[in-house]
């Protein structure tokens, strides 16, 4: 293999994620009425095609096994890629601490807790949740309870989380009280 | 086929250490230790390969292994925030799961999504990353913390967002 198609090969998974972004972004703006994971998933799915493709063009006169390692690896870069892509916008979307962020660069002065949960409490972000999860398909409204929906990817998320927590022997963080004055550096 | 060899060992040694050492003891600021051990990992590696006790790399495949590694362990970095708190959204909908075929009315998640859940504990994050800072009594954002809300302000009219979170 020569220099330039050990560049070119390792170049794919950084190509592939800029049309990712440039795909998402114009769906966005094209497919307005679409969820934001639909737009994500087309996106990221054009760009580990793009990403196959191009390693099997630039691998065309290698051997097989040399074909199939690279196509392995930069696929595997470009999903990785797109997961890191994904998790960055949905924290624009879902992060608490984002929009926490956000609101509290309009306020000049200083704020105190007491002004946070004033704007935004439990009730507001649950009411939010409920709908989101709604619209998703996790769960399903018939005007006086919620049931669990057709889709059960956040189901499985929390199964796999578990797994994992148990591998490593980790217990999630205990909430913190919100209380005024007793939000302490810790 | 080198590339791909020295990105999965290194990959593998990584998550073995991280399981050792949080099996050990965890650190306090998980998210800084996996990227030491994982930048740690791969200097290791790719120093194994130069000084020939692992197989040789050339300069761009120690680039396209190097490349690929830190992509990766970026994407497990992500996923590991989920294991690290709560997701509200993963909580109800497993709370929703707990009631069957009963269905839940809107008071009861009440009792699982709280102030304290919701903001309590990403308050004390943003003081505890340098975010957000206290003067006397009232708080302010860092410097860090306005540069990394111009991100998400930019970022959200990007994407043409309003009223997320």
């Amino acid at each position: 293999m020569t220099w330039h198609e050990s560049v070119a090969l390792a170049s794919v998974p950084i190509v592939a994620q800029t049309l990712v972004t440039v795909l998402h972004l114009v769906l966005t703006r094209l497919r307005p009425a679409w969820l934001p994971w639909q737009s994500l998933a087309v996106a990221s799915a054009a760009g580990v095609v793009f990403a196959v493709g191009m390693t099997v063009a630039i691998v065309d006169h290698g051997s097989s096994l040399d074909l199939a390692c690279y196509v392995i690896l930069n696929s595997g870069a470009s999903v990785a890629f797109a997961f890191g892509y994904f998790n960055f916008v949905n924290l624009n979307y879902t992060s608490l601490r984002v929009r926490l962020l956000r609101e509290l660069a309009h306020r000049s002065g200083g704020f105190t807790v007491d002004d946070i949960m004033r704007q935004y409490n439990a009730g507001v972000a649950l009411d939010l949740r409920l709908a989101r999860l709604v619209k998703a398909g996790e769960l399903r409204f018939d005007g006086t309870r919620y049931y669990l929906g057709s889709s059960r990817k956040f189901l499985s998320i929390g199964r796999t989380v578990r797994v994992v927590r148990g591998v490593l022997g980790v217990r999630p963080q205990e909430p913190k009280s919100v209380k005024c004055g007793e939000v302490e550096r810790s | 086929m080198v590339v791909l060899f020295f990105v999965v060992i290194l990959t593998l040694a990584a998550l073995a250490v991280h399981v050792g050492v949080w099996r050990l003891a965890a650190p306090r600021l998980h998210t800084r230790a996996l990227a030491i051990i994982f930048l740690g990992v791969l200097a290791a590696g790719l120093g194994a390969s130069f000084s020939g006790l692992l197989p040789h790399l050339s300069a761009i495949e120690a680039v396209h292994v190097a490349l690929t590694y830190v992509v990766g362990g970026l994407a497990y970095i992500c996923f590991y925030s989920a294991i690290e708190e709560n997701s509200p959204s993963t909580l109800i909908v497993e709370f929703t799961a707990a009631a069957g075929t009963d269905g839940r009315q809107l008071d009861e998640y009440r009792t699982i999504i709280n102030d304290d859940l919701l903001i309590g504990s990403r308050f004390h994050a943003l003081l505890r990353d340098g975010f957000v800072r206290e003067q006397s009594g009232t708080y302010d954002l860092t410097a860090k913390g306005v540069r990394t809300a111009r991100i998400f302000t930019a970022t959200s009219r990007l994407l043409d967002l309003s009223g997320t979170g």
